[in-house]
């Protein structure tokens, strides 16, 4: 009965050291990671998304490359791009053989250029990073304003060919004939393929943004749960010369610069 | 052992525990840079840290080992997502609560943790989600009862201001049209977010000073109806502005500093309605935590 009383405190002294371990165990992890949010300046805050000065797209080189002006809908609708770029390529003469291939590899001079009737062409492609969309690109095509100044400039609506298309493992997209113009236009979606139309969009939201496995992150807040967000791209192939190719050959070449620009851009969807 | 005497002090380890938690909220909170959150965060941490110094009965600080487990895990699984946090979201909102019950638990364990239903929902009051839970619940009544919603009734509420006024005015939805010029009435300018501000500071006083039936439905009601005349007064005076083409103090008053202190007026109003409100409470009755 007597060693009752000093292993009490013994025991009683273990016990304040445990719980004494608690405090100082949540003093340290509490510490080091204010420590983290003070001195690492992207913790809880959004990296605003821009878009690179230049991209490559095979058998094209980029001539130009500048910021879009801020995309709002003047009828209201939320669909709005905070950031856009538009790119300009001229068809890239140096995949064409050259005389010396040490020459090519050294400088990529010009000399030896030469060019074919069908490449005098020019592809402009308007790329938007659009929040709160529906991914409607009819609607937002009624706003664009290149787009439709070439539309009105049309006098016989027989000049207008128009069609959504579907490639596999791209998805879909618009491709516009008027004119001399060829145009195709598309949403580059956060998880999906490529759509066109609201239902296609919404589509893509409700399959694969319900996938339980972005609980954590919706609620760390680095994704949203339903992902109304999409990279519309805007692609514009058009002839410099009288002597264009067919109309057949630019729209082939236009739908092999998308699908390589889409490959390029929906692996890099912007993380928010 | 007795050499560490800091460490072996329990309270001043319980103290830097509280005080790095409330500094990692803090920061988190000018990050995300949302004026409202980090304002609602201050005034909900000061009445949890008065309400705590109030208190009448004594602290009885000890855990036990459950307690202190579960405690130290909640913090612990908390603060190591922090570093993974981008922009406000959910986490942020319940960031708080969650170290609240973990603090608590390691303080004074789980047996008493019901004794700190108020300073334990205060906090909650953080953690309801969204800057505009609160008023578009209000907001889904109010369609229901009248069809309307908040940007409408703003909207008709400057018309008649303006026309009593003496502008030549009407009202098209949420078109105010004047003279010079058309005033769209958004959604952001409904004052749904100062509404939400106001009526998480109701449910804060609520708790906070032992109330009686008749308060629980006047200080409420009250941040309504505060929130939703001084954003009226707001939308008139916008109004104004643009129709006399004065862009620049339209800016200032719209998205500049100018438009922190409409908010900050129906605080002070807010405040001085609930001090009218409350102040009878005070006499004849015991302070605090005394049932009336």
């Amino acid at each position: 009965m007597a060693s009752d009383k000093p292993l009490q405190g013994w025991w009683r002294s273990r016990q304040a050291w445990a719980g004494q371990a608690f405090v100082v165990g949540n003093v340290t992890i509490a510490t080091l990671v204010l420590g983290k949010v003070i001195l690492d300046s992207t913790v809880g805050t959004t990296q605003p998304f821009e878009f690179p000065e230049t991209v490559e797209l095979d058998q094209w080189m980029l001539t130009t490359s500048e910021p879009l002006e801020p995309f709002t809908m003047p009828t209201g609708e939320s669909d709005h791009s905070l950031v856009g770029q538009r790119y300009t390529f001229a068809p890239d003469v140096v995949n064409i053989p050259v005389a010396s291939r040490a020459d090519a590899t050294a400088s990529p001079s010009r000399t030896d250029e030469y060019t074919n009737p069908a490449d005098d062409l020019v592809l402009t492609i308007e790329i938007r990073y659009m929040l709160e969309t529906e991914g409607f690109i009819e609607r937002l095509l009624q706003v664009h304003d290149e787009f439709q100044t070439t539309l009105a400039s049309v006098e016989d609506d027989a000049d207008i060919a128009a069609a959504v298309r579907y490639e596999y493992g791209v998805g879909h997209y618009g491709l516009f004939q008027i004119q001399d113009q060829t145009y195709l236009t598309a949403c580059i979606n956060p998880r999906g393929e490529s759509t066109y139309s609201i239902d296609q969009f919404l589509h893509n939201r409700g399959i694969y943004d319900s996938n339980p496995n972005r609980l954590m992150s919706v609620l760390f807040g680095r994704e949203v749960w339903q992902d109304n967000r999409c990279l519309w791209t805007h692609m514009a192939i058009a002839p410099t010369t009288d002597t264009p190719g067919t109309p057949e050959e630019r729209q082939t070449r236009l739908e092999m610069a998308w699908t390589e620009w889409y490959q390029t851009w929906q692996p890099n969807f912007p993380a928010r | 052992m007795d050499g560490f005497a800091l460490l072996h002090h329990r309270y001043s380890g319980l103290l830097a525990l509280a005080a790095l938690l409330l500094a990692i909220h803090a920061s988190l909170l000018v990050r995300a840079e949302s004026v409202e959150s980090l304002n609602l965060g201050v005034i909900i941490w000061v009445a949890v840290i008065s309400q705590l110094r109030e208190r009448s009965e004594p602290f009885q600080l000890g855990s036990d080992r459950l307690s202190s487990t579960l405690g130290t895990l909640l913090i612990t699984l908390v603060l190591l997502k922090v570093p993974q946090l981008s922009g406000p979201g959910v986490f942020l909102n319940v960031l708080p609560l969650f170290c609240a019950i973990g603090f608590a638990l390691i303080a004074v364990g789980r047996h008493q943790l019901g004794q700190y239903w108020k300073e334990l929902s205060m906090v909650a009051v953080l953690a309801i989600p969204g800057e505009k839970a609160l008023s578009k619940v209000l907001e889904m009544v109010m369609r229901g009862l009248t069809q309307e919603d908040l940007a409408t009734l703003t909207a008709k509420f400057a018309t008649s201001t303006l026309d009593v006024l003496g502008y030549q005015v009407s009202l098209q939805g949420i078109e105010i049209i004047l003279p010079n010029t058309v005033v769209h009435v958004d959604e952001g300018c409904s004052g749904a977010r100062g509404m939400d501000f106001l009526l998480r500071l109701a449910i804060v006083a609520l708790i906070m000073f032992s109330s009686r039936k008749l308060q629980r439905v006047v200080i409420p009601l009250s941040a309504i109806v505060i929130a939703f005349f001084v954003n009226g007064v707001r939308a008139t005076i916008m109004a104004h502005l643009a129709n006399a083409g004065n862009m620049a103090a339209f800016d200032y008053w719209h998205i500049g500093d100018g438009s922190q202190i409409f908010g900050m007026v129906a605080v002070l109003i807010f405040v001085g309605v609930c001090y009218l409100c409350l102040q009878s409470n005070n006499q004849g009755t015991p302070p605090i935590g005394g049932e009336t």
